[in-house]
Order: C-alpha cells, then sequence, then structure tokens
C-alpha cells in the first residue's frame, strides 16, 4: 500500500496503455478511473475530485496540450498535479509540458519503481496543497466570523468544524468563540441597563413632575392672593416663581418624552428609501411653523439622490428634528436650508440656519442628552437638547457620522453623513 | 520443406518479431492479474493492428497525414509495449514522415509494417 493511496485518472486513447497503467496503479492501492481523451478527461474532472492526471498528449478529440491549456486556466483544476506520458522518443514535447505546467513526466514502458516513486511524490505535493488549501478556508472562516461579530450577526456554530481541530488554528477558533460568546453577553447586558436607565428617567421625571405641578399651582395661588392684597412685591415674586416652576416643567416633560422615544427606538429596519421623497415628505408639516415664524424654508438637494436602504421612519423623524430646531433658533425674517448630497459612496445632509448660534464649547457636548444648559431654560429657548439626543441615537444606530458647525451671531448647521451602500 | 524445417523457420523469426523478456517483465508488472489480462492485451494489439493498418492505407489515398500519423503512433506505441523492436521502429519512421511530410511514397513503408506485424503476430501466438 502506498503511503497515500489516492484518486488518479488516466487519459490516453490507446486501450492497451490504458488497461495497462490501470492495473498497475491498481495494484499500488490507488482508484483509478479512465478517460479516451481529452474532452471526456475535461468533463470527469470538472465532475469530481482527482489528485493526479496522467496524461497521454497524441489523442484525437482534444490532445495533452489543450488539456493541460484548459488545466491551468481553471483556478479549481489547476492546482491537479499532471505527469505527461509519453515514449522515449518524445523528449522535445515533454519540455514544453513542462513550461505549460505540467508537473512531471514519465516514459513508456514504464519501470514499476519510478511510476511508483513519481505518483507517490505527486500525491504527497496535491496532499500538501490540498491541507494548506483547507488550512486557508478554516483560516478564513475566523476571519469571517470577525466581520460576522463587527456586524452583530456572528453564529457560534460557524466556527465548529474550525474549533473541533487539535492544532493551533483549533485553539484560535475555541477562544475567538468564547471571546464572542463574552463579547455578546456584555452587549446584552448594556442594552438591558439602557433599557433600564432610560425607564429609570421617565419615572424619575414623572415623579418629579407632580411637585413641580403642585407647587406652581401655589405659586399661581399666591400670586392671586397678593395681587387682591396688593402686596406687589409678593406679587412679582410669586409670578416668577410660576415662570421658573414651568420652564423646570417643560424640560422634564421633554426628558419624559426624550425616554419614551428611545425605549421605543429599535434597532433601525432598512427598507429602499427614495432619499429626495423622504426629505420632502418629513419636512413639509413644517413649512407651516416656518410660514408662522417668518423663517424661509429652502431645499438644495443634489438630485437625483441614490435608493437607500435605511429605516424610513427613523430617518425621517431625524430630519424632522434637525429642521424643526433650525426653524424655532431662527428670528423672524431668518433662512434655513436644507442641503443633500450623494458623494463618494456617502450621503451628506446638512441643515443651515442664520440663529444666533452656538459657542464651540457647548457645539462639543450639543448631541447629548442633557446638552440643554439652565440658561436656556431661564431664556425660554425651546429644548434643543432632546430633539439633537434623539437624532445622535438615530445616525448613530446607521453607522453614521454626526455633523455640527456653528459660528456665534452667523449661524449653525446640523447634519449627518451615512454610507449609501 | 519439411515439418520440421517449418518449425525451425518460425522458431528462428519469432526471437526476431518480439523480445520475450519485454513480455514476461509486463506480465510481472500486471502481478496477480497478468496470467488473466495477457491474453486479452495481445488479443487487442493484434485486432486494433489490422484496423490501424487498414486505417493507416485508407490514410495514404487519401494524404490525410493526422490520421496516418496517429495510427502509426498508436501501433508504435503498443509495438513497444510488447518488445516487438523492428514494428516499433518502422512504426516510428512512417510516424515522422507523416508529420514531417507527403505520404506520396508511404505506400511500399507501409507494406513493411504489414508483414513484420504479420511476423509479430504469429511470434505472439507461438507464445
Amino acid at each position: 500500500m502506498p503511503a497515500y493511496p489516492g484518486t488518479i485518472l488516466v487519459v490516453d486513447d490507446n486501450e492497451i496503455n490504458r488497461t495497462i497503467l490501470r492495473i498497475q496503479l491498481q495494484q499500488e492501492g490507488h482508484q483509478v478511473e479512465t478517460a479516451e481523451h481529452g474532452l471526456a478527461a475535461i468533463a470527469m474532472l470538472r465532475e469530481r475530485p482527482f489528485d493526479i492526471v496522467l496524461l497521454d498528449l497524441l489523442m484525437p478529440e482534444m490532445d495533452g496540450f489543450q488539456v493541460l491549456t484548459l488545466l491551468q486556466a481553471d483556478s479549481e483544476l489547476r492546482h491537479i498535479p499532471v505527469i505527461v506520458i509519453s515514449a522515449l522518443d518524445e523528449m522535445e514535447n515533454i519540455t514544453h509540458c513542462i513550461e505549460m505546467g505540467a508537473t512531471d513526466h514519465l516514459a513508456r514502458p514504464f519501470n514499476p519503481m519510478l511510476l511508483r516513486a513519481r505518483i507517490n511524490a505527486s500525491l504527497a505535493a496535491k496532499r500538501l496543497h490540498d491541507q494548506e488549501a483547507e488550512y486557508l478556508h478554516q483560516v478564513r472562516r475566523i476571519t469571517d466570523a470577525a466581520a460576522a461579530i463587527e456586524a452583530k450577526r456572528f453564529d457560534a456554530a460557524s466556527l465548529g468544524p474550525v474549533a473541533a481541530r487539535g492544532d493551533a488554528l483549533g485553539q484560535l477558533a475555541r477562544v475567538f468563540t468564547q471571546m464572542a460568546r463574552e463579547v455578546e453577553a456584555r452587549e446584552r447586558q448594556l442594552k438591558q441597563e439602557s433599557q433600564f436607565k432610560s425607564a429609570l428617567i421617565g419615572k424619575i421625571t414623572h415623579e418629579l413632575r407632580s411637585p413641580f405641578v403642585s407647587v406652581g399651582l401655589t405659586a399661581q395661588l399666591i400670586q392671586r392672593y397678593a395681587e387682591r392684597q396688593m402686596l406687589a412685591e409678593v406679587c412679582v415674586e410669586a409670578g416668577q416663581l410660576d415662570r421658573q416652576l414651568a420652564a423646570g416643567r417643560q424640560m422634564i416633560d421633554s426628558v419624559i418624552s426624550y425616554a419614551s422615544l428611545v425605549s421605543k427606538l429599535t434597532a433601525p429596519q432598512p427598507e429602499p428609501t427614495d432619499m429626495a421623497a423622504m426629505i420632502r415628505e418629513s419636512t413639509a408639516p413644517l413649512q407651516r411653523l416656518a410660514e408662522t415664524r417668518e423663517v424661509e424654508l429652502s431645499y438644495v438637494i443634489a438630485e437625483p439622490l441614490p435608493m437607500m436602504s435605511v429605516d424610513h421612519e427613523q430617518l425621517s423623524e431625524a430630519i424632522h428634528h434637525l429642521v424643526h430646531n433650525a426653524i424655532k433658533v431662527s428670528q423672524p425674517g431668518g433662512h434655513v436650508r436644507l442641503s443633500c448630497a450623494a458623494q463618494g459612496g456617502q450621503l451628506t445632509l446638512m441643515i443651515e440656519d442664520d440663529g444666533p448660534g452656538i459657542a464651540q464649547d457647548k457645539l462639543e457636548t450639543i448631541w447629548d442628552v442633557f446638552a440643554q444648559t439652565s440658561d436656556d431654560v431661564q431664556r425660554g429657548v425651546e429644548g434643543l437638547g432632546m430633539g439633537l439626543a434623539l437624532v445622535s441615537c438615530i445616525i448613530k444606530a446607521h453607522r453614521g457620522k454626526l455633523l455640527a458647525r456653528s459660528t456665534p451671531g452667523v449661524g449653525s448647521s446640523f447634519g449627518f453623513r451615512i454610507a449609501i451602500g | 520443406m519439411t515439418p520440421q524445417s517449418t518449425h525451425g523457420a518460425a522458431a528462428d523469426s519469432a526471437p526476431q518479431a518480439i523480445d520475450r523478456a519485454v513480455i514476461q517483465q509486463l506480465a510481472s508488472a500486471l502481478g496477480d492479474q497478468g496470467v488473466a489480462v495477457m491474453p486479452a492485451l495481445i488479443r487487442t494489439f493484434i485486432e486494433s493492428g489490422d484496423a490501424l493498418l487498414a486505417s493507416a492505407r485508407v490514410a495514404i489515398g487519401r494524404d490525410d497525414r493526422p490520421t496516418m500519423r496517429r495510427a502509426m503512433h498508436t501501433l508504435k506505441s503498443n509495438a513497444n509495449t510488447f518488445g516487438a523492436r523492428a514494428l516499433e521502429a518502422l512504426c516510428r519512421d512512417l510516424e515522422r514522415r507523416a508529420a514531417d511530410g507527403g505520404l506520396s511514397d508511404a505506400g511500399a513503408a507501409l507494406d513493411e509494417v504489414a508483414a513484420e506485424l504479420a511476423l509479430v503476430r504469429a511470434a505472439l501466438e507461438a507464445l
């Protein structure tokens, strides 16, 4: 028995040669199949795996040179060792064949020792190649798994066969799977904690709201009583207290609405979306608000915009918030301009206003939940914070990048950039 | 001629037509299956030899060099397998001629191949 029994394809138009070679190789313990010409051989090679091809050169239908050319051009078959068989008087052909990619050659009549040595050498090379290909294949499974983790769709079963290996690669796969499970568990925990936090914020703010309401009512009562008693100073103080309580209540309300929005914000459900249409639909209802505030709302859309796979509802919400904020901060006679363009595989959407602008230090935290400062509340500026925090959640869920620029006294632009593909 | 001298002539020509050592090596290379397979291989050689000669004759008439070349190539290869050295040499010569040039004067050479093949057949049948 040979070191590695193989499956060998003998290609020869000469029946006597085929028979002799088949018997000799079978005696060595190999599986042997035969083909009468190149066409038949190529068909068989494409149908099932072979370890070696023993190839005669002069054949009808398709000769050995054509078979070699076809094999070399086929990435699936190129690696199969080809041993060219010929008579001793055909040596110039052999040189040509080796140049064309043949592994080795054998001259007829076959010396049994030489036949065995050449076949075993080619089989060992083939086996090494197969092992290498299998190894690379399994390494690729690990890199695929890494990509899957990145995309949050890792399935530990995909690494099962690799993890079963006893070598270093197997160990890598096992460690990898274990780490992936830990990452997954941690992410799940973080998500639960984050949901719990949102729920807690919602609850606390609800509880906070009622004392604000009752103290507010008390302040109004005091104010009315002071009016009747003509206690001017108390009246002014009570009025101010009531306004401050109202501002506080408003802030609590926006925290409540943010918490409820975030708890409802699920993973994006992408669907094919006509971006230009979505932009117009999501901002059309704001046209009246703009008119009321005497703000001009205009669009600069570089059409045609590509179709994109996004969560239509969430992205509409984000665009709506950005435009809404821009209108709110604008003075009568101001301008809000929405621009959108696709370039370099990315879609960029910006909303510019010529409002009061924001100082650089505040701009850095503008997307945070509690970005709105007490100053803003006191000045009665309506909440930027909650809306922008929600936009931030949505854009991050779409793996996009938030954009913010502002020059105090000139205006601001807020927007985002997301990949089209 | 006496029956004895006829037998003598056959005995003389047979060793020249085939090399018995090659036949023995072939049989031993086929191992366990040698005994069973050898007669079938010899039969195939002889029968295909006749067919190849016939196609070579047709090829000469049509000046069909590729067919001539292939027929002589196969017959040469089989002659080599069975140690028919003279036949192998004749076939090699004709195969080269078919590869290199015309077949105008190939008829006589093919007659020689036919005569030698007959000797080989006789030698093989006498085994």
